[in-house]
């Protein structure tokens, strides 16, 4: 591995491209994601979603070069990549048969399908921590509160990760690696021209959650943030 | 004990000897790993009474039992190896069952070698622009990524997986971006990407404008299939490469003479049905052994495909054996007691200028052992493709289902079952694995919707039916602009004799034709709203930008568009001007009532005059954009 290629993404809304050293602390960010959303040290996490995802691509060095390392080498964890095609997601109850997962990590437009695969086939999710990942354009994010899942935000264009909090109900905006600009609504990622506008919906808010005080957090309902 | 670090750099130059000695080494310490770290295989071995220090030659492999895949799905679910980072991957399950495969860094140290090797022979220099797989979709496109940075290639990512036609877009789209030298795909996302591009009105060769070679992995390449995707992306070079989630790797050099085996990391055997080793240049089974002492350990897994090793020795020079894969038991069908694979139907049929490109599924039909089926994309061709075949495979029967206006999306199943034919479904309920639908665009909702059934072949009353509406269709069309052409003889004839005269004249014809026009509007209108479907377009996609802006979405919405303002002209001819010619005055009117009522009939036949050239020349517009919608 003598050179020092760029790895890019095409995305629909634009390209991101990283050089070597760019992505461990987007690795690290998204393991700190992990932990927050409850996924534990020596988890078995599959990921249903697509290669150009940080969710797949930060998930192991052996997945990403340039990538020293990912969450499966951070938390540590065994990653199983899916992909974030119905063809896989049918395979999901027969995939359960051979390995035991503890996380299951959705792209949030698969979710429904995998539940009515997963009730077809009569297997039940309930064991697993469920996270789905609402993906570009920030679709979804101000849908209410799912039972039994928890969610994060990927915006791939910006790198926005974002968590939504157990306790608050509303997305934390980390602030060792974002930076947020209340008065033009934009959340930057520190170090890059990133800015990602809020729908105008959202309510921003600094120091809401007892979680994780001078923290700024998104949420779409009146309430939350106020647990 | 040879590690993977130090496979020499000329490797593929060595002579056969050399290379054997060197690998009876790897196949050692892979035995070693298995036997240490797989409950599996420890007990399948006691239980043959082989061990793995009984191997002195290669040959003696021979002596282990052959695995398949219900071997490790067998026991309880488990949990993966907790040695150092590992990764899991899920085959697509085709043959029924997914299994999961774990990749460690060994894996990642000893793959990434012989994918280098490969992209090389592909053409892949220092500093190319690559786009590439999708890491997560196979263990293949996890080592490319690390191959591609050990050339010293930069790669992209297209958005979207490779999985979804649905995600053709994305990919184009990162054509266009990223301007790549090389891209690596799959055979079935690269002809998804050329119909789009035509659906769209995109020439294909400008959009691979700065892609010099292809490469493609998933579906074996027939050499008219490869001519035909060189010659429409206007690259230099297709080239296969073949992997598996277990370990087999190959990749073809620039003659393309079949798929030279990476040896530096799998030992590859063919075997006929009682287990001996065919000759070279006979199909038989495939079985894989890993030569990496990593991640899961696969000795002597027979995949499930059919190969045959390539006789000869290959020009180019490189001493790896050279293999061509032809298909898996799902991909083939029993015919006579023979079996014949998707791959050499296609290898018939892509011969063929009007066929290739075009998706042919293989049909299995147990109550006719002795039938060939194929399902065929498009309209039948001229030149009936039957004979070909029939005398390629020696079957006498072989019956061709043509499935007309059905368009499939790409994909890598190769057969479907009589009843999925005959019902119109794809098994019972869910879609399998791969298996194409019904795609007039890529984004499509059916395609969206894997548990739908996605397509029935037309019955006999529908062809009858929709032959009967193309026929009303095309008269109703003739009948219009033909009476629009006579109407418009008329009106100059008319000009010839006295204004009143004129009036009332063709006032007495006029109706005739108005009733000829308008029955002949409805007829298309109904005959229209038929035939939209039947194009393969979803009446929401009238209102999708993206498909009005190609060719033939224009042409659709311009007819339709055309038919609505013949429709307000005839209206307005019928029921506006007419009734003014009509106007009996009583027999003591006034000269001047009648002036009056003369100069209004006058008017409104100008009027019908003005309006009977609009309907001609829209109604010519609209036969130009049939026209070309049939093309």
């Amino acid at each position: 591995m003598t050179t020092n290629p760029v790895i890019s993404f095409a995305l629909p809304d634009g390209q991101l491209r990283f050089g070597i050293g760019d992505l461990d602390p987007w690795a690290e960010h998204l393991t700190w994601c992990f932990n927050f959303l409850g996924v534990r040290s020596g988890a078995t996490i599959g990921v249903l979603d697509f290669g150009a995802s940080p969710v797949s691509f930060l998930g192991s060095r052996l997945l990403t070069p340039g990538l020293v390392s990912g969450v499966a080498e951070r938390l540590p964890a065994t990653v199983i990549c899916l992909d974030g095609s119905r063809e896989r997601v049918a395979l999901v109850p027969r995939i359960l048969d051979q390995v035991s997962f503890d996380v299951l990590v959705v792209r949030d437009e698969l979710r429904t399908f995998l539940l009515e695969t997963c009730r077809d086939d009569g297997v039940r999710l309930d064991d697993f921590l469920l996270i789905s990942t609402l993906g570009t354009g920030l679709r979804g994010w101000d849908q209410p509160w799912i039972l039994g899942w928890r969610r994060i935000v990927v915006a791939e264009a910006t790198m926005l990760l974002a968590p939504e909090c157990n306790h608050c109900r509303a997305f934390h905006i980390r602030g060792a690696r974002y930076s947020v600009d209340p008065v033009e609504r934009t959340i930057t990622a520190l170090g890059t021209q990133w800015h990602q506008a809020l729908p105008d919906r959202a309510n921003l808010v600094l120091n809401a959650c007892s979680l994780a005080r001078d923290e700024w957090i998104v949420s779409f309902s009146p309430d939350a943030g106020h647990p | 004990v040879n590690s993977q670090s130090d496979v020499p750099e000329d490797f593929e130059y060595w002579p056969t000897l050399r290379r054997a000695t060197w690998r009876l080494s790897a196949l050692r310490s892979v035995l070693e790993y298995a036997n240490q770290y797989s409950d599996i295989y420890r007990d399948l071995w006691e239980a043959h009474g082989v061990n793995p220090a009984q191997i002195i030659a290669l040959e003696d492999i021979q002596s282990f039992p052959i695995v398949e895949k219900s071997t490790f799905l067998q026991g309880p679910r488990r949990r993966p190896s907790s040695l150092g980072t590992s990764v899991g991957f899920s085959t697509r399950g085709t043959s029924g069952e997914p299994l999961v495969v774990w990749l460690d860094d060994n894996d990642i140290d000893a793959f990434v070698r012989p994918c280098a090797r490969g992209l090389r022979w592909a053409g892949l220099q220092k500093g190319d622009r690559a786009l590439g797989l999708s890491p997560t979709w196979h263990r293949l496109a996890a080592v490319e990524g690390h191959a591609l940075r050990e050339i010293g290639a930069s790669v992209c990512h297209f958005w979207g997986t490779l999985a979804d036609p649905g995600h053709v877009d994305y990919f184009l789209d990162a054509l266009a971006a990223f301007r790549p030298n090389f891209v690596s795909t799959t055979p079935p996302f690269l002809l998804m990407a050329i119909r789009r591009c035509e659906k769209r009105g995109w020439n294909v060769s400008e959009r691979f404008a700065s892609v010099r070679n292809v490469s493609v992995v998933g579906l074996a390449l027939t050499p008219g299939l490869r001519r035909f995707l060189t010659d429409r992306l206007g690259v230099k070079h297709v080239f296969e490469r073949g992997g598996s989630q277990e370990g087999a790797a190959l990749d073809e050099c620039s003659l393309h003479t079949g798929m030279h085996v990476h040896e530096d990391v799998c030992y590859l055997e063919v075997i006929d049905e009682d287990g001996r080793a065919s000759d070279v240049g006979q199909a038989g089974r495939l079985v894989v052994t890993k030569l990496v002492p990593g991640g899961s350990p696969f000795v002597r897994y027979a995949t499930g495909d059919r190969a045959v090793f390539i006789p000869g020795d290959c020009e180019c020079g490189i001493q790896f054996a050279r293999l061509r894969i032809l298909g898996r038991p799902e991909s083939t069908v029993v015919v006579s007691g023979k079996p014949i694979t998707g791959y050499e139907v296609r290898r018939i049929l892509d011969e063929r200028q009007d066929l290739v490109g075009r998706i042919s599924l293989l049909v299995r039909d147990a109550q006719h052992p002795n039938v060939l089926r194929v399902a065929i994309e498009g309209q039948a061709p001229v030149d009936d493709p039957s004979v070909l075949l029939a005398e390629e495979f020696r079957s006498p029967d072989v019956r061709i289902e043509w499935l007309g206006g059905v368009e499939l999306a790409w994909s890598f199943r190769q057969v479907i079952d009589v009843n999925d034919l005959k019902y119109g479904t794809y098994g019972s309920g869910r879609l399998p694995d791969g298996m194409a639908c019904v795609a007039p665009t890529p984004k499509s909702p059916a395609c969206q919707q894997p548990g739908v059934p996605k397509w029935k072949p037309p019955s006999r009353g529908f062809t009858m039916m929709n032959a009967i509406m193309t026929v009303v269709h095309t008269i109703g069309a003739a009948v219009f602009v033909g009476s629009n052409v006579l109407l418009e003889r008329l009106v100059r004839r008319l000009e010839a004799i006295p204004p009143l005269e004129a009036v009332r004249l063709s006032e007495l014809l006029g109706v005739d034709m108005a009733v000829m026009n308008s029955a002949a509007l409805v007829l298309l209108g109904l005959t229209g709203l038929w035939k939209i479907p039947q194009l393969g377009v979803h009446f929401g996609q009238l209102v999708d930008w993206r498909y009005v802006s190609s060719p033939d979405g224009l042409a659709l919405v311009s007819m339709i568009l055309l038919w609505v303002s013949l429709m307000v002209s005839s209206a307005f001819m019928m029921f506006c001007f007419r009734p003014r010619l009509l106007v009996k005055l009583p027999y003591n009117a006034s000269r001047q009532a009648i002036d009056s009522e003369g100069a209004n009939a006058m008017a409104a036949a100008t009027w019908i005059s003005r309006l009977s050239r609009f309907n001609l020349v829209a109604g010519v517009l609209a036969l130009i954009a049939g026209a070309f919608l049939v093309r």
